[in-house]
């Protein structure tokens, strides 16, 4: 199983060389990343862009900027940015803001989507169960951007109901300072209730169908019907016999997902002025910022073959029989 | 039986959900007596009076705080760098850096008496400009500000002295010769190497010579101390408090500032890239300000918020949006194609189509040298009687027979029968560009004439300067200071069309080079009529601006003449 892994791994390698490869190009003849200096009214001095396109490697040919970049890259060293940020800094800083978005979602999307799962399943075609499918459809049909702006609406309403400002609807920190544990606990939840809210509701309508598909899948399984008619309780049969199992490909679907989580968070982080790395790929592409897109999309692509490992390993870890066969 | 009810009570249910969601309902609440979106003070929330003393008041309450909502992080702390010459970077500068003239509402230039007791020309030839420094200016470190500031500003800025300072234009620092200084380091002596009229324009945004001594040579002090490290120093009525980079600047007093103390405890810059989010964020009151550009959208939300107490100003601001042909495509060699062209735009439908939704005080502009609203202002179009912008079909029409062109099924002929080619019509992706630009080839197909659409995120330098355009629509942004910025743009060599007059050249020379501010003017007006008889340009008029606040605070109030509006008075903001 390891072995596997590591094979799936160095096997990525090149794939991410090559998508490196490609949107580099792509990139870099979208446009000049000098062109809305270049537009400022006054235009700046012929010296000053020329100082700039040396400084942006612009003066050279674009395969030998991909060669520097590919070397500066091994080293921690992601490029000049027309924006002068710190590529790596930035980024580094942006994922924690971006993991602490989608992990909460995928958390509260994940737990919600068990249950609601389960329930719908265990009472198939009930009232409950039609309801619940027809919200689900109802949210995973729902543009992301306007489910947002729904949240953002119905928070300003809440807030003045109750006087004050609870919900933020712009920003991952409150610009204005808070003191006490308590006081900066409110504002941390206040800026992160709504883009939570928004990703983790686009989340669970598609997790719960999953769930509920694998959920009914198990429940049909003789084995199943055999611990009903051996006695057990119906709540242990279905958590301990049924859960378990049909867990296995719902948990395997939750890691390729995440790479749509992602996805879902650029939107979200755009709407909420979050500055996580969607931010900073919709602002890196707006300025042409080309070494801040590549830097965006290596992150990117690790994270997307980095979950499909994850997928891989835990199909072996909640599948004994995947475990002892030594590959999936 | 069972499961076909238990399906009809679920889409029931659903249809309930899915129509209480998309319910109006009362969502402001709050303490309107009426609670109804469309309320009564709808109509009120507009502001309107005297631009030089509109909202003015005495703040009733000291302290409070204020947060004007941006759409850019700072990428860059110098507005004299290539790379900070922007709006967010500019919002900083006018609170933190001492300035020598600020640029009103009315478009005049005042002296700026918290940091100057005087400033006048002392000889004219050569011109020698004296500045007087007030003796109680100081950084907020305790140091004085001196002539020292003001050589060390001219140096970095002038082109000669720092070749590598990634300055963005060196306007008229090129034109001084010297910047002396008396024993007191308070009176600055300024000798130009030739006349140059708009002097009041210098000196904007003043740098501290004494931190900038500490940084090593001029360059890197330019470039990196000032352009790349949060400023902790301050010249003005603010100083920068903290920095929370994609987030906020917050501002606070300068405990060293020198005039009238601000009211205000501190005002926040928030960073809110995506515009459309900013009405959400002043309606939960998150900031408190919003200036930019009005779309109709915009307006709209913001007057469904007047019951909470957001009242917003607009008036024609300095951006202004003008028509030009390229004088090295063959087919617009004829001027009476050009003529008939501008001829056939119709100006006013323009307006009633785009800004004109939201603004009653948008007119037609006549002139390519001066805004409406600046003093200097002359419609030359009308004065001239030359028809442009009146969209007049017919007289378009003549124009063109005139020159042997002709008009048959819709189709505009040249004088040897071929059809006249399909103009190409460059502009911005910018939404409000491109409906300007389609309203005008509207118009230019009742003379025959067909034209294509073409945007460009950066149209002058990817299409313009190549000319690779046989229209274009591109924006200006104005200042107070004329001359100058007409040189800088009309002049032979400076414009893009390929429009070279000897003639026009030397009235744009003497405009800037002239002592008489009247003779200035005269010599822009004629260049100005000259250039629009040549119709080559054609001015649209003046994009509006908008900002928008809770009517809690007073002295709030829009500059068109600035980018950043209203921050030019941010000291005297307050709570009523």
């Amino acid at each position: 199983m390891i072995f596997y892994a590591i094979r799936r791994a160095l096997a990525a390698i090149p794939l991410v060389a090559v998508a490196s490869f490609v949107m580099f190009m792509l990139v870099s003849l979208a446009g000049d990343p000098l062109a809305q200096l270049k537009s400022q009214d006054p235009p700046p001095a012929a010296t000053t862009v020329a100082a700039l396109e040396r400084e942006l490697r612009l003066d050279r040919p674009v395969l030998e900027r991909y060669g520097i970049w590919v070397s500066g890259v091994v080293t921690g060293d992601f490029g000049p940015s027309v924006q002068n940020l710190d590529i790596g800094t930035e980024i580094r800083e942006r994922v924690g803001v971006t993991g602490r978005l989608v992990f909460l979602a995928t958390v509260i999307a994940a737990f919600c989507a068990i249950v609601f799962g389960v329930l719908n399943a265990v009472g198939r075609y009930s009232v409950f169960d039609h309801v619940s499918t027809f919200v689900s459809f109802l949210f995973l049909s729902t543009p992301l951007f306007w489910l947002a702006a729904i949240l953002k609406n119905g928070a300003i309403g809440i807030n003045d109901q109750l006087g004050h400002t609870m919900f933020y609807t712009v920003g991952d920190a409150s610009s204005i300072p808070s003191d006490g544990f308590w006081e900066t606990t409110l504002v941390l939840f206040g800026v992160l209730a709504l883009p939570t809210l928004a990703l983790s509701l686009n989340s669970v309508a598609k997790f719960s169908r999953y769930a509920r598909a694998s959920m009914l899948d198990v429940l049909d399984r003789d084995y199943v019907t055999m611990a009903t008619a051996k006695g057990l309780r119906r709540s242990r049969v279905i958590i301990r016999h049924g859960l378990r199992t049909a867990l296995i490909p719902f948990v395997t679907v939750l890691s390729l997902e995440a790479g749509e989580i992602i996805g879902g968070a650029v939107v979200t982080e755009y709407v909420f002025q979050w500055r996580g790395m969607g931010d900073l790929l919709l602002t890196s592409i707006r300025a042409y910022d080309v070494y801040a897109v590549l830097g965006w999309l290596l992150v990117a692509s690790t994270a997307v073959i980095i979950f499909n490992l994850i997928a891989d390993l835990l199909y072996g870890a909640l599948d004994p029989r995947i475990r002892r066969s030594g590959s999936p | 039986m069972n499961l076909a009810r238990s399906r009809a009570t679920a889409f029931v249910v659903g249809a309930a959900v899915l129509l209480a969601a998309c319910g109006g309902g009362d969502g402001d609440g709050g303490d309107g007596d009426d609670g109804d979106d469309t309320g009564e003070n709808q109509a009120g929330s507009l502001v309107t009076g005297d631009i030089l003393t509109v909202n003015s008041g005495t703040p009733g309450t000291d302290g409070g705080e204020l947060t004007l909502g941006t759409d850019l992080d700072m990428s860059n702390w110098n507005v004299t760098s290539a790379e900070g010459n922007n709006r967010q970077t500019e919002y900083v500068a006018r609170m933190i850096m001492p300035t020598a003239f600020i640029p009103q509402p009315d478009w005049t230039a005042k002296m700026n008496e918290d940091l100057l007791v005087s400033a006048e020309v002392s000889e004219e030839s050569p011109q020698t400009v004296v500045y007087a420094i007030q003796p109680d200016a100081v950084w907020s470190d305790g140091q004085p500000i001196t002539a020292e500031d003001f050589h060390y500003t001219w140096q970095v800025q002038n082109g000669r002295d720092c070749p590598d300072c990634l300055v963005n234009a060196t306007g008229g620092y090129v034109f001084i010769d010297d910047v002396a200084a008396s024993s007191d380091g308070k009176t600055v002596t300024v000798t130009f190497n030739e006349p140059y009229i708009n002097w009041q324009n210098l000196f904007q945004f003043i740098l501290p010579a004494h931190l900038a001594a500490e940084q090593g040579d001029l360059a890197t002090s330019y470039n990196v101390f000032f352009g790349t490290e949060v400023p902790a120093w301050s010249g003005g009525p603010f100083v920068v408090d903290a920095y929370d980079k994609g987030n906020s600047v917050r501002l606070v007093p300068n405990e060293a500032w020198y005039g009238e103390p601000a009211t205000l405890d501190a005002i926040n810059l928030r960073f809110i890239t995506d515009v459309s989010q900013q009405p959400a964020a002043l309606q939960n009151d998150e900031i408190q300000m919003i200036n930019t550009t009005p779309t109709l959208d915009l307006i709209e939300q913001i007057k469904m918020m007047a019951d909470r107490g957001v009242v917003y100003q607009t008036n024609p601001g300095n951006r202004w949006p003008w028509v030009s042909t390229n004088l090295q495509r063959s087919h617009l060699q004829d001027a009476e194609v050009r003529e008939a062209i501008f001829t056939a735009i119709n100006v006013p439908e323009i307006i009633a189509k785009t800004v004109g939704q939201y603004n009653d005080n948008i007119a037609p502009l006549g002139s390519l040298v001066h805004l409406a609203g600046s003093p200097d202002y002359v419609n030359a179009i009308e004065e001239l009687d030359l028809g442009y912008g009146a969209g007049d079909v017919a007289a378009a029409i003549e124009t063109l027979e005139s020159a042997g062109y002709s008009v048959e099924d819709g189709v505009l002929l040249t004088p040897d029968g071929s059809p006249f080619p399909t103009l190409e019509f460059v502009t911005y992706q910018t939404p409000i560009y491109q409906d300007i630009a389609q309203v005008a080839i509207e118009n230019l197909k009742a003379i025959g004439v067909s034209a294509t659409l073409i945007t460009d995120p950066s149209p002058i330098p990817e299409k313009l300067i190549p000319g690779q355009y046989d229209l274009s629509l591109t924006v200006w942004a104005a200042t107070p200071f004329s001359a100058s910025k007409a040189q800088e743009v009309w002049s032979s060599g400076a414009n893009f069309a390929g429009y070279a007059d000897e003639e026009v050249d030397e009235l744009l020379r003497q405009a800037v080079s002239t002592e008489s501010p009247d003779e200035s003017v005269a010599h822009l007006h004629d260049a100005n009529s000259r250039m629009l008889e040549a119709a080559w340009a054609l001015p649209l008029f003046q994009l509006p601006t908008l900002v928008a606040y809770y009517d809690k605070y007073v002295n709030v109030r829009d500059n068109p003449p600035l980018v950043v509006g209203p921050i030019y008075n941010a000291a005297e903001w307050g709570l009523k």
